[in-house]
């Protein structure tokens, strides 16, 4: 029984080397191939260019951006705006899906049909259109500049944002309307709101769907233990329950933080400048160097989203082994 | 790709003698060009089967030149990032399609541009109530693009030079940037002052709407034919040169014909036909120019059509009249 087994992990191990190897060799040639047409037809290549000044303005950069700096500068630029409303939105959209999630679970037909209303509306509209629906309400509704709504005199709500006060240089500066627009403290443009909201809302109904499932998957015989050793109907939910259901939660939770990461590319529709619209969008058009700049793009991408899911590991782990020990 | 390079080759190889492209075209007996998909008085389908605009003109005065019939033609729609590729790989026989000339394209992607239909630059529009004359009352703006090309660039060079602050919101597409204009987003818009006219006519109330006087970057809009067939370029060179000389000299669709037998003006002779031979070097017959103006126009007729006067877009001849009166347009001496 042992030999021939040997002799199969041996067979094993020679075809996938072979596969490895034809997977390798394509990606060597397409890549050749690649930059022989480019040097043929006389295109520049490499990554000089991130070097270069970058001439153009991004409306909201968390980095001072501004006439001297690079497009490695605009890179920057663009993936932390990329990472500031994925941040937003997957938390926005944890608490609202939670409250999702446990609407449906509960008996009450009110909270029960609203919820399900949500998840099915939500889910199955195109999310492009949802952002382009919040976007343009949300400039329609709100009014000019000169007609802005505020809020003691400190906060104003017009179509081209919230601006608020803020601190520059040690010192609280408040929004003044000068000309076209409100100059000082800081903004939260449409834009963002917008993109927030969508993805917020969109993910929502995703993760309402999974805590209502994982809330679901725990055993009837545990929420009944837990009653009869006279928790309340809230501290079983909170201490034994919940805990139980996070096993069956966090795996496809991973998935949703991931989708909305990746989806938060959708920002170059409404004009928020994020990763894809900045580098992927104004840099390739003006460098004209697509290949270098999809390449880092993707890596980008790539990364992130492989850090996401091995924090979430991570943390599924460290449930895991807290559980044991209970 | 190879096959590309092969008969971009094979195509410098004989650009010495016969034209490959005119060949080519005399015997399919169309002409096929490459135009854009939709942009009003540029390239657009006209709603009846057919295509108007001034790019789609010219390609019919070539038609008309080299087939003796402006309706032989076969238009192919293409996308910026498409037109290109298709004029290298012999997909059209001549690229009419809103595409601005540079030294990066002409030099670098194996093309020749032949001319300028239309001097193009960028521009602004902004909204009637804002009782603004001037790019320079417009500091503190906020300014709504399309991304692409080098609006963004030549935008903030502008504002820069002229120190002034703006903030720019730039979109993926252009219906998104109208729609964010009309709704308050920004204070102004800024593209190609042609394309602004052309999104004015379209909107519900475009006397509400003003273009500024500003134009902050040169786009000259003209065909491109393949790099190497000199005799073909030259054909599309001169043929936009015949239209802009019939105007120079007063020679239209409606007279024509009655020019034809009437005149005693010696260059308009020489350029109807009736006296020399400057045909023969362009491989065409001595009626080519007076086909041209039968069936389509001299520059004038194509532009009112298509751009002025008698179109939607009501734009004024500007940069894009007559050398003599005042414009940027002049055509090399047919003689």
């Amino acid at each position: 029984m042992k030999r021939p087994r040997k002799v199969h992990i041996k067979q094993s191990i020679l075809w996938q080397l072979v596969f490895v190897g034809m997977v390798i060799a394509a990606a060597s040639y397409g890549l050749h191939n690649a930059l022989v047409n480019l040097e043929a037809r006389g295109i520049s290549r490499g990554f000089e260019f991130l070097k270069v000044t970058a001439g153009f303005e991004v409306v909201q950069a968390l980095i001072s951006f501004g006439e001297g700096s690079t497009y490695l500068r605009a890179f920057l630029v663009g993936l932390l705006n990329t990472v500031y409303v994925s941040v937003l939105a997957i938390v926005g959209s944890l608490i609202l899906g939670f409250l999702v999630g446990f609407a449906r679970f509960f008996a009450h037909p009110l909270s029960r049909g609203l919820a399900k209303m949500w998840i099915g509306g939500i889910r199955n509209i195109p999310l492009l259109l949802q952002i382009f629906f919040i976007y343009f309400a949300v400039l329609q509704s709100l009014p000019e500049p000169r007609d802005s709504l505020q809020f003691g005199n400190l906060i104003f709500l017009n179509n081209r944002g919230v601006f608020f006060p803020w601190i520059v240089n040690g010192e609280w500066v408040r929004p003044v309307l000068e000309g076209f627009d409100f100059v000082g403290g800081n903004v939260v443009i449409p834009e963002l709101i917008a993109l927030a909201l969508g993805l917020t809302c969109y993910t929502s109904a995703f993760v309402g769907e999974l805590v209502y499932a994982s809330l679901k998957s725990v055993d009837k015989g545990l929420w009944e233990a837990s009653r009869s050793l006279g928790l309340s109907h809230f501290q079983a939910l909170r201490l034994v329950i919940l805990p139980e259901s996070l096993k069956v939660l966090i795996p496809p939770l991973t998935n949703q933080f991931l989708n909305v990461f990746k989806n938060s590319s959708l920002a170059a529709a409404i004009g928020y400048p994020d990763l894809v619209a900045v580098f992927a969008g104004t840099v390739l058009n003006q460098t004209g160097q697509a290949m270098e700049v999809i390449s880092i793009t993707m890596m980008v991408y790539l990364l992130i989203s492989l850090l996401i899911s091995i924090a979430m590991n991570y943390f599924n782990s460290r449930l895991a082994r807290v559980r044991r020990h209970v | 790709m190879k096959i590309c390079m092969v008969s971009l080759f094979l195509v410098a190889g004989f650009a010495h003698g016969a034209s490959l492209t005119l060949d080519k075209v005399r015997k399919r007996g169309q002409l096929i060009c490459g135009v854009a998909e939709g942009l009003p008085g540029f390239g657009q389908p006209d709603g009846k089967g057919g295509w108007s605009g001034i790019d789609i003109d010219l390609c019919r005065a070539v038609a008309a030149a080299t087939l003796g019939d402006a309706k032989k033609i076969k238009f192919v729609p293409l996308n910026a990032k498409e037109r290109f590729t298709a004029l290298q790989s012999g997909a059209v026989d001549i690229l009419s399609r809103n595409t601005t000339w540079t030294l990066q394209r002409d030099a670098s992607l194996s093309l020749d541009f032949t001319g300028v239909t239309y001097y193009d630059g960028q521009g602004f529009m902004v909204k009637k109530k804002l009782k603004i004359k001037s790019v320079k009352q417009l500091n503190g703006a906020t300014i709504c693009v399309n991304t692409g090309t080098t609006t963004e660039l030549n935008l903030a060079d502008y504002f820069r030079a002229n120190n002034l602050k703006f903030k720019m919101i730039a979109y993926e597409k252009n219906d998104e940037v109208v729609g964010a204009y009309l709704a308050g987003r920004c204070d102004a818009f800024s593209t190609d002052q042609s394309g602004l006219y052309a999104y004015k006519s379209a909107f519900k109330d475009p006397e509400e709407h003003v273009i500024l006087p500003e134009i902050i970057s040169k786009e000259p809009l003209g065909p491109a034919v393949r790099h190497g067939d000199n005799t073909w370029g030259d054909i599309v060179r001169w043929t936009l040169y015949a239209m802009l000389e019939a105007e120079e000299f007063g020679v239209n669709s409606g007279n024509v014909n009655s020019l034809k037998t009437s005149t005693t003006n010696p260059s308009v002779k020489r350029l109807l036909g009736l006296e020399g031979d400057l045909h023969k070097g362009l491989e065409l017959d001595k009626d080519w120019v007076f086909r041209i103006i039968a069936q389509v126009g001299n520059y004038e007729d194509v532009f009112e059509n298509n751009l002025g006067s008698k179109s939607p877009l009501k734009i004024a001849r500007g940069q894009n009249a007559l050398w003599s009166k005042g414009g940027l347009q002049y055509a090399m001496p047919i003689r």
